[in-house]
């Protein structure tokens, strides 16, 4: 009898996590891993934008508002018009910026703190999680 | 005995920095997603939190020391910095404060702003204590063989 080798199972996500504050990467990046997500950690929207150029790809990119060098909405809206697919979750301690990251192309706009339950939703409805 | 009578112990002090606002549901949050790989991701995050506070803390009082050349567009920026690190955690009582800042900053109030600033410095102190306790509280059940409540 031949076995035939099947081939690799599911690849794991990846996550980029762009983020000024350690603290903040450390948390959300926690609630990604533990649903399975590989994750990447950026530092300002430029050291995203510079990741994506440089070809990293991702699943999902977790955005910060307020950030030096380079803001959260400007980073997705250059993300975008880079042509990124990936879904982006837009994060702010205030929602009055939620009209502004929607119009730069982000998916979703959460204020923090991230709700794990609420980011598993989300990530339901944009079919990266079963 | 004294491993039931620390559990015990932890479980109340949990409950009045809840009521205190040392803490919230943002605690209990990251208790949720420590897992036995990282058993400890709740306590590290209260490290953070003092590290990253105390750090913003330091700028925000070097911006308004001297009171001839005040720099309260570098102090907003900085509370504004420490009202996210708040969120992390769950230190309301903090976060109100930041966002009492934010207010007298926009009114152009500078005796508010540097009195929030003096009430943000006790604050920190105050719940970098709580906080600590509690870790330090946590660390001698799980290292006695407790499970944490």
């Amino acid at each position: 009898m031949v076995m035939e080798i099947g081939e690799c199972s599911t690849r794991r996500l990846k996550a980029l996590i762009v983020d000024d504050k350690n603290i903040e990467r450390k948390i959300n990046g926690r609630a990604l891993r533990n649903l399975n997500f590989e994750t990447v950690e950026a530092i300002n929207g430029q050291d995203a934008v510079v990741r994506v150029l440089s070809g990293e790809t991702f699943d999902l990119v977790i955005m910060d508002r307020s950030m030096p060098v380079m803001d959260g909405v400007t980073a997705t809206k250059i993300l975008r018009e880079m042509g990124g697919k990936f879904k982006i979750i837009a994060l702010t301690s205030d929602a009055e910026f939620k009209d502004e990251f929607t119009a730069a192309g982000a998916d979703k706009f959460f204020t923090k703190p991230l709700d794990p339950k609420e980011l598993e939703e989300a990530l339901r409805k944009f079919e990266l999680i079963a | 005995m004294s491993l039931s009578r620390d559990l015990r112990d932890y479980k109340e002090l949990k409950g009045n920095m809840m009521l205190e606002g040392v803490i919230s549901e943002a605690f209990l949050t990251l208790e949720g997603v420590q897992d036995e790989a990282d058993p400890q991701f709740a306590f590290d995050m209260i490290d953070l939190f003092i590290s990253d506070a105390e750090s913003i803390l330091r700028e925000v009082n070097n911006a308004v020391r001297d009171l001839r050349q005040l720099n309260l567009v570098l102090a907003d920026a900085q509370v504004h910095q420490l009202k996210g690190s708040t969120s992390c955690v769950g230190v309301k009582r903090i976060r109100t404060l930041t966002e009492a800042f934010r207010t007298c900053y926009l009114q152009g109030s500078v005796d508010g702003c540097l009195r929030i600033i003096k009430e943000l410095n006790q604050e920190f102190v105050f719940c970098k204590n709580r906080l600590l306790y509690l870790k330090n509280l946590g660390m001698q059940i799980k290292a006695a063989g407790g499970v944490l409540p």
